[in-house]
């Protein structure tokens, strides 16, 4: 059976792949997602990028991307450890600040527990660790049914409610 | 007080739902204690020496009578019979079992309580000026701003998985009471030139292994932009605070890296790429929430009633609890009264469940049915009229709550330490009991004035010895407790009286040497004295050598 992902609150297959690195040949399958700076140095000379992603990792300085990210079908936050909360906050700018409408991505040590908060800061894809169930996993959308940021104070914020 | 509506009331029972299943994935083997360990501290439970601590969420301290009853019920049913009030203003039980955690957690969702971030490395509770709302020097009633700081923390998205733990504090008084300069943000009430109240935002203050006292990041911020700015701040912390070294990742290594000037300038811009929409809170919101605190009907024939004083002249005990547990209120004829847990043989901060459902009934009598826990580790009752000052004493004094000895060094602060918790070096509460043993004369004790004694049973300062007049601290030497004693620290009052971290006066002493370690501190202080000059002014006038070299002489 072929990896699958959560999209938007269903189990998918994947859509997208994951690089370590730029191919030798310098050719990028459209699917396909490059950390971030092989992603910029294959942009700067010049290859063609459409339907390639990029990944970023919590110290990524995000600012100097806001200008290429309306380029990109997918921002992919990579969370090397479960208590890393760095990427929250990029997709939280990402998504709200800048109101970027492509997919954002997860991966790593992606764990139920987190998907409520993920979704929330306007994550919407998830590739979960290895040992996740992800239909099991599917039960943490329908935990709360209202929550207190992103609406005015107090007035509790819907549960279908995204950063975004 | 705030009362939970219907949609807090299932949003509590809702976390509980989902801790119920993260403890069946964790009982099952689903999840590794590695993992389920991040999970449960998000839900105020702590693995301890001898069994699970569960600490209860008090947001800025203010309690129900209907609430108290319940902590009462819950101490009886699931822990040994007491609870022990923390310095953040939490109610803790030392004696949980795994299993009963979510019906506990069930319990005290009934009376709208919970234990959500009371740990982990999230926002943690709140804390607030147990006396706001009724204190004398007050510029501002925080409580609104501390209910809606609370809401906003809530399980907030972006926030739960910060490089560490994370405490705000917040005092409306001219004289804080929540030690806001110690915590990694302190917001406090100040009046500006025009005479408009905002906030002084602190940043960067904390205690543990690296004490540092908080900066100012900004002077006078007006009251609704306080939620957008935490949330700039806590941006800034959450991209750039280490998360290679767990004693390096409190903000306050981040501020003293980056230094004042330049963490101010990440924060103001965090803060200008907040959508303007987002920047201040809707003075709806804060009408209707400020509108909640402040419905008391005080009795107009309070101010006058003098019925209570005849009694001073002939008893004692009442007289002297008059003068230090009890302090006017703003309004005529109201007293704030603090209720003393610093009871000889009883650890700080205990207490028992009939102590707990007789301070619910006395609440309810006499204070309009509220409690508040004090960061002195205390209880409190702030609307109290002249008349019943009295009888509440009566019944205080039942339950042993009226020790008049609030402000003294018998009103020590004290953390668990070895007794409890796993992480401890040293005894904290053998030491709390000796020093409370020799000095158990009240007179030596008012002699004395204020002295602020506190103590921690490790490093990591839960007991905030940094900032005690006299601080101690429990060190482990080669297998053996010993006590380090520091003297000069403040958790900070006013500009008079900032806040500092306590100088340590030499090598540290085996157990039985405290006390007399002590007894020689306070002799140098009642030589070198004049009038009543205080504890705290003699070491900052003379130093702390004088006192090293009596003690180590
Ligand atoms: S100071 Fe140390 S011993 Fe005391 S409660 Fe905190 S961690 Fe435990």
């Amino acid at each position: 059976m072929a990896e699958q992902m959560i999209l938007d609150g269903r189990v998918v297959p994947r859509r997208w792949t994951l690089l370590d690195g730029a191919p030798a040949d310098g050719v990028v399958a459209p699917g396909s997602i490059l950390p971030c700076h092989d992603w910029q140095a294959l942009r700067a000379a010049g290859a063609d990028l459409t339907g390639v992603g990029l990944s970023l990792e919590g110290d990524c300085d995000i600012k100097a991307l806001r200008e290429v990210l309306g380029e990109v079908p997918v921002i992919a936050l990579h969370i090397p450890k479960f208590t890393d909360g760095r990427c929250y906050t990029h997709a939280r700018r990402i998504r709200h600040h800048w109101g970027y409408e492509g997919d954002v991505l997860v991966y790593g040590d992606v764990l139920r527990d987190q998907l409520v908060y993920l979704w929330r800061v306007g994550v919407n894809a998830f590739h979960m660790r290895q040992d996740q169930d992800l239909h099991a996993s599917l039960g943490a959308f329908r935990l709360y049914s209202a929550f207190y940021q992103y609406g005015p104070l107090g007035s509790h914020a819907p549960r279908g409610e995204r950063a975004a | 007080m705030y009362r939970y509506d219907e949609m807090d009331a299932r949003f509590v029972r809702e976390r509980i739902e989902e801790y119920r299943g993260q403890v069946a994935r964790r009982l099952a083997g689903e999840l590794s204690e590695d993992e389920f360990r991040p999970l449960r501290l998000m839900n105020g439970l702590y693995l301890q020496r001898h069994a699970y601590m569960l600490r209860i969420s008090i947001p800025y301290g203010l309690l129900t009578s209907e609430q108290v009853r319940k902590l009462g019920f819950i101490a009886e049913r699931y822990d040994r019979g007491y609870g022990h009030v923390t310095t953040r203003q939490n109610l803790q039980y030392n004696w949980i079992r795994l299993e009963d955690t979510p019906d506990i957690l069930s319990h005290l969702a009934d009376v709208g309580m919970h234990a959500m971030q009371t740990s982990g490395n999230c926002v943690r509770n709140v804390t607030a000026d147990p006396e706001a709302g009724i204190a004398a020097d007050e510029i501002l009633d925080i409580r609104p701003w501390a209910e809606i700081l609370r809401q906003y923390k809530e399980l907030h998205p972006e926030f739960m998985f910060l490089p560490r733990k994370f405490k705000i504090a917040i005092s409306g008084g001219a004289s804080d009471r929540a030690a806001t300069m110690v915590h990694d943000i302190g917001l406090r009430a100040v009046r500006n030139d025009a005479g408009e109240v905002g906030f002084r935002v602190y940043v960067g203050g904390g205690l543990g292994r690296t004490p540092r006292v908080a900066e100012i990041i900004a002077e006078h911020l007006p009251l609704s932009h306080v939620v957008s700015y935490v949330e700039a701040i806590l941006r800034v912390y959450n991209l750039h605070g280490r998360r290679d070294n767990k004693y390096k990742a409190r903000i306050k290594i981040l501020v003293g890296a980056l230094g004042i000037e330049k963490f101010r300038e990440e924060v103001d811009a965090e803060w200008q790429a907040i959508p303007e929409a987002e920047r201040a809170v809707d003075p709806q919101r804060i009408a209707d929430i400020t509108a909640m605190f402040d419905h008391v009907d005080f009795d107009p024939d309070a101010a006058g009633y003098t019925g209570h004083l005849a009694r001073r002249a002939g008893d004692a005990a009442f007289d002297r609890w008059l003068t230090n547990n009890v302090r006017p209120g703003k309004v005529a004829g109201y007293h704030v009264v603090y209720l003393s847990l610093k009871h000889r043989g009883r650890a700080p901060g205990d207490i028992a469940s009939h102590q707990l459902y007789a301070v619910a009934d006395l609440a309810d009598r006499y204070n309009a049915g509220y409690i508040v826990a004090t960061y002195q580790q205390n209880l409190l009752f702030q609307y109290v009229r002249s008349q019943d000052l009295e009888a509440l004493y009566d019944a205080l004094h039942e339950q042993g709550l009226a020790t008049p000895n609030i402000g003294t060094l018998q009103d020590m602060i004290c953390c668990p330490g070895l007794d409890y918790c796993s992480l401890a070096n040293a005894g904290s509460i053998p030491v709390a009991a000796a020093i409370r043993e020799r000095f158990d004369d009240l007179d030596e004790v008012y002699d004395l004035g204020p002295i602020d004694i506190k103590m921690s049973g490790c490093i990591n300062a839960c007991g905030h010895h940094h900032v005690g007049h006299i601080g101690i601290l429990g060190i482990d030497k080669r297998g053996v407790e010993h006590y380090q004693i520091a003297l000069g620290g403040s958790a900070g009052r006013d500009d008079s009286d900032p806040a500092a971290i306590a100088q340590v006066l030499g090598a540290a002493v085996p157990q039985d040497g405290v006390v007399d370690a002590l007894e020689k501190v306070l002799e140098v202080f009642a030589e070198r004295r004049t009038g009543r000059e205080t504890f705290v002014d003699v070491v900052r006038r003379i130093g702390v050598e004088p006192f090293k070299e009596h003690v180590y002489g």
